[in-house]
């Protein structure tokens, strides 16, 4: 097996928490996600320096970061770890269950104790080795907000116990005991109340701010008043605090004596305070998404820094701001909704803004994924138009083809100009080797000069052509996220093209199995030239009872159309087109009302079923579309009798675009064994919680006949389907031998096929079917499992499966084979079949990503390429993984390592070679002539 | 074995194919709290090298064993120490070797050998005759069948000579062959 190129990113996730600033004379920037990874990243090319992927839990992560010892401090709901920043290396971790129904309030490291407040729970643990030092509960629901070290030895808390009192309380750092309580009766309600440093300020309806020093035995209150507060937010600098009230924005300054409203701006919820590193002159920055403009101010003397526009123009909202001033340049670090990360570098005195490096975060959250084909080029759409001038004379169809060839023959004329210019620059700059340069030549890909992009970056415009390859393996990947975004990559680099935001009230829809998805359809391919592609996704709006439906250009990622519609219940693309070549997307909303888009009146060129199930009660539906009266009707009706703990927890059906090459399988005594390739068959997969029950079942959707059905007692989740041609594998974990197991079902027809011709529901088989079922151990964890895909289906499938330890296994179907058994005929011996053996053996040679471990993949795409040989894969989740595999191995393309120098040395030796002994043969012959 | 730069990153334990995790410390020892009692697969990931996976068995009192891990034959015990040790079995070898084309490899092809000594012996049996007169006369009274066999060289240049114009040559060349006969 041979594989080509390899593309390989990983990301940290969607932020949910950043740090970033200038300690020590270094850029510190950390980011956890909600992915549960915490990443350190080089700000000066935004590459990841570590990422520690964590737990995952439902709830989120949080960090603070320690400069004495350099450690960065990670909480979730069980455990908290400290890692070295500078490696990412463990330090230490303590297991500490936190109850469920209570949130973190504070984490920060106070001289040598990590305090960490739980509800009523204080922890105080050693920060150097992680041990617990004391732990103290106040049994009450109390929550604090803040905490500063009172002198030696103590600590003081803030924070509130009902809602009308505020609290401080004094504690031993070293033991935890309660040393001094005090409340503060006032008439302020603690959750709006912020605490940074050693300050707390509280604000309450009437519009009294009070701010207090609360690391002092006797904290003296002091006041002051603003019109209409709504909220106080905290910043890192203890000094500053911001209050948003109707109108405007405040930022308070305060101190033990007194508050000062310093400056006053025009409301936003983006904003962030941070001291200049060099003038040690504190400065207040706020993003107005409005306008995209960016506004910096100078604390001390409320002058305006800055006022810019933030490029690029036109995308998601920025969530969340950080930035590091340096005295002439400031350094800005936005978060967008859809999870895209930019550095920002403005120049105070030129005043402009430039972007330094883009990461796409949103990619860790990927839904679906299709890969298109790129538009024809030119010259195959010259080639094209030739053929469209129907009906003309015969003089004109001459016109047209003599024009055409001069045309196509000037373009070629053109291009390998290009390529013999640019191939005279590579020698003359050194930059490939000599056979690269040849190949280019005579038409290979352009050898890369500069050095490879970073995936999840933004594409550099002039370096990739928008063209379609000869071999078509070029594509553009299309991929929707459930955070908010689509994009467009490109898979040479998977570097974005383009991308879509699909709005704020955006909300991915839920399928009956509770899974989260966005669908992508494929409305239109590039194969049309005179029509633009056009693909759809489709979403729920944020408290709205309706769903959106957006139609966009998938190569250029401009908007086409926006169609509201009711919640949806089923969207489902037609597989037939309508004049324009546009696949009708049909949509089934909670009324039972279904419509088309674009819309389509007409009789459905042929019936059309879907299939449909209740997945807690295991009724099954097959329904017939009606176009007309736009309405479904049912067909049958089926029940699986499922017990009150049972319910269907995987579905998988067979895409319509799926080629079968062959039809059957040649025996070893020359018969043919023909595949049973039902294109309408579903495989289903219930579990029963409580009996630990996986049961397979195979029904055909359009008769609602149940041809299979299988049961795996003592089994446990992760179940994962692929369900191709005439067979499935699935997965799951026998909690008996307590190992991974992959099942393999395969259907034959037998040794006499029904109909040769088109596969028919309605009739019934002249034999029984064969069934073949045979299970094999897997001695690693699945995250995820597909087959690859071809584009005539005429070679091998094999099986992708992503493992948890990183690696992204390729098996041969051959060794997952339901025909497998221990005492081969000779007759088998001769079709190959490979002797039945219970492991399926994990060779690290099979790894198609070598040493580029991807983690937590969610989902592997495969998709056909214009070689039958190649497949093209993207495996998805926090790494993006990217690849070529030939299942059968690259019998249709020269290897990769092909010698066009020695080739072509050959060739001159033999021309030149077969003239000299010609000339030598002729001066022999006449001197043989003369003697 | 060479030890990578920074390992302890980008190593971890998982148990149970990443159930729970646990991360490597500076002097290579790990620990995973928070596991109820259970049987679990232990394992590293690691991208350079190969660890043995273990399985690690948690009674509900709290008492642990390790024992070697045998998919096959799950209830088998071979106990191994505890707490674990781990160390790498091999290097991970992600490439097959390509098959190069070697001259030894070609030399020593049985049907290459035969021909060779074939050759050989063409060439050293006339050279040993030279030596002994009574069997060069010998093997001058053998009759050795006469067969035309078409000159290689001749065919060449008639290809490339082509066809019309030099057609004479051969003819003149067999007559000229024929003369000195």
């Amino acid at each position: 097996m041979h594989y080509m190129k390899i593309k390989w990113e990983s990301l940290i996730g969607c932020p949910e928490q950043l740090f970033y600033k200038r300690v020590n004379g270094r850029d510190i920037l950390l980011i956890s996600s909600k992915q549960h990874a915490l990443g350190s990243l080089d700000t000066a090319n935004g590459n990841i320096l570590w990422r520690q992927i964590q737990d995952s839990m439902e709830d989120s992560l949080g960090f603070t970061y320690d400069n004495i010892h350099d450690i960065v401090i990670v909480y979730n709901k069980n455990y908290i770890r400290a890692f070295d920043y500078s490696t990412g290396i463990l330090k230490w971790e303590n297991f500490i269950s936190l109850s469920q129904n209570q949130r973190v309030g504070i984490l920060k490291v106070i001289k040598n104790v990590v305090i960490l407040t739980h509800g009523p729970f204080i922890y105080g643990i050693k920060v150097t080795s992680g041990s617990l030092l004391w732990s103290t509960d106040f049994k009450d629901n109390s929550e604090w907000i803040g905490v500063a070290e009172n002198g030696e030895s103590s600590i003081n808390l803030v924070g509130g116990i009902s809602n009308n009192k505020l609290s401080i309380v004094k504690l031993s750092l070293e033991n935890g005991s309660t040393q001094n309580r005090n409340s503060i009766d006032v008439e302020y309600n603690f959750e709006r109340c912020a605490a940074s440093g050693r300050n707390a300020v509280c604000l309450n309806s009437q519009g009294t701010i009070l701010a207090i020093d609360f690391s002092k035995d006797k904290a003296v209150p002091v006041k002051t008043v603003l019109e209409q507060p709504i909220h106080i937010y905290a910043s890192l600098d203890e000094k500053y605090f911001v209050v948003k009230s109707l109108s405007s924005l405040h930022v308070l300054h305060v101190t033990s004596e007194k508050i000062t409203n310093i400056l006053k701006v025009e409301p936003t919820e983006v904003f962030s305070i941070s001291t200049d590193s060099s003038t040690k002159e504190p400065i207040f920055m706020a993003y107005y998404d409005t306008l995209g403009v960016i506004k910096a101010f100078d604390l001390k003397s409320s002058k305006n820094l800055l006022t810019s526009k933030l490029v690029p123009e036109r995308q998601a909202p920025i969530s969340k701001l950080e930035f590091l001033s340096t005295g002439k340049t400031i350094e800005i670090l936005t978060v967008r909704r859809d999870c895209r990360v930019d550095l920002h570098e403005a120049r105070l005195d030129g005043k402009e803004v430039s972007i330094e490096w883009t990461r796409f975060e949103g990619l860790a959250t990927i839904a679906s994924v299709e890969m298109i084909d790129l538009p024809l080029s030119e010259t195959q759409a010259t080639i094209e138009t030739e053929f469209t001038a129907k009906d003309a004379g015969i003089l004109r169809t001459f016109i047209l083809r003599v024009t055409s060839q001069v045309e196509l023959f000037k373009r070629l004329f053109v291009q390998f100009a290009h390529r013999f210019v640019k191939s005279f620059e590579l020698i003359v700059t050194n930059q490939a080797s000599f056979s690269t340069i040849f190949r280019h030549l005579f038409g290979g890909e352009t050898p890369k000069s500069s050095k490879p992009q970073r995936t999840g970056s933004v594409a550099k415009p002039d370096t990739l052509p928008m063209e379609r390859d000869y071999f078509n393996l070029r594509k553009m990947i299309v991929v929707s996220t459930t955070s908010g975004s689509v994009y467009g990559l490109h898979n040479e680099d998977g570097s974005v093209i383009w991308s879509l935001y699909l709005g704020d009230d955006f909300e991915p829809l839920n399928d009956q199995l509770r899974r989260t998805k966005v669908p992508l359809f494929i409305q239109r391919g590039t194969s049309h030239y005179q029509f633009s592609s056009e693909a759809a996704v489709a979403f729920n709006v944020k408290n709205a009872k309706s769903s959106r439906l957006v139609i966009f250009n998938p190569i250029t990622g401009t908007l086409v159309n926006t169609y509201q519609v009711e919640r949806l219940k089923r969207v489902e693309l037609l597989p037939f087109t309508n004049d324009e070549m546009l696949h009708p997307l049909m949509v089934l909303d909670i009324n039972n009302k279904i419509d088309f888009f674009p819309s389509y009146s007409a009789p459905l060129p042929y019936s059309t079923f879907q299939f449909n199930f209740n997945a807690s009660s295991g009724d099954l539906y097959g329904e017939r579309i009606d176009s007309v009266t736009r309405k479904i009707s049912t067909t049958w009706k089926n029940q699986l009798r499922f017990s009150k703990s049972e319910k269907i927890v995987a579905v998988a059906s067979k895409p319509f675009s799926q080629t079968l090459h062959s039809q059957g399988k040649v025996l070893g005594d020359r018969a043919v064994l023909y595949k049973y390739s039902n294109p309408s068959l579903v495989a289903l997969a219930a579990f029963d919680e409580v009996e630990a029950l996986l049961t397979i079942y195979l029904i055909d959707a359009i008769n609602g006949q149940i041809i299979y059905s299988g049961r795996h007692p003592r089994t446990r989740p992760p179940f994962h389907l692929v369900h191709c041609e005439n067979w499935l594998a699935y997965s799951y974990w026998n909690e008996k031998a307590r190992r991974t197991e992959i099942g393999v079902i395969e259907l034959y027809e037998g040794l006499t096929q029904t109909n040769a011709v088109h596969f028919n529901s309605m009739t019934t088989e002249k034999t029984p079917l064969t069934i073949y079922a045979q299970s094999f151990i897997f001695s690693q964890g699945i995250n995820a499992m597909t087959a690859t895909e071809t584009e005539q289906g005429l070679t091998n499938r094999n099986l992708l499966i992503a493992l948890p330890f990183g690696g992204l296994l390729e098996v041969s179907k051959r060794f997952v084979d339901a025909r497998r058994t221990i005492d081969l005929t000779p007759e088998m011996r001769e079709e190959m079949i490979i002797p039945y053996m219970p492991e399926l053996l994990l060779a690290t040679e099979d790894l198609i990503n070598y040493n580029q471990s991807i983690f937590n993949i969610r989902g592997i795409k495969t998709a056909p390429s214009g070689l039958e040989s190649t497949s093209l894969v993207l495996a998805y989740g926090i790494d993006l993984f990217y690849t070529r595999v030939s299942p059968s191995g690259t019998f249709d393309i020269l290897k990769d390592d092909f010698d066009y120098v020695l080739i072509s040395l050959v060739m001159v030796v033999l021309i030149g070679g077969s003239f000299v002994v010609k000339r030598i043969w002729r001066q022999n012959s006449i001197e043989q002539a003369w003697s | 074995m060479k030890v990578p730069n920074n390992w302890q990153t980008n190593s971890k334990v998982l148990i149970d194919h990443g159930k729970y995790i646990g991360f490597i410390t500076e002097d290579g020892s790990f620990q995973v709290q928070g596991v109820p009692s259970g049987s679990y697969i232990v394992e590293i990931s690691n991208t350079d090298y190969i660890f043995e996976p273990v399985r690690v068995d948690i009674t509900s009192s709290g008492k642990m064993r390790a024992r070697k891990l045998n998919l096959l034959q799950p209830n088998q015990v071979n106990q191994i120490q505890y707490p674990l040790q781990m160390a790498a079995r091999q290097p991970t070898k992600y490439f097959r070797v390509r098959e190069e084309w070697r001259i030894t490899d070609m030399l020593m092809n049985p049907m290459v050998i035969m021909l060779l000594v074939a050759f050989l012996l063409m060439i050293i049996t006339p050279k040993l005759a030279a030596g002994d007169p009574q069997l060069q006369k010998e093997m001058q009274n053998m009759q050795m069948p006469k067969m035309e066999m078409p000159d290689l060289s001749e065919t060449l240049a008639n290809f490339f000579g082509g066809a019309s114009g030099n057609k004479k040559a051969p003819a003149k060349k067999q007559a000229i062959g024929n003369k000195k006969r």
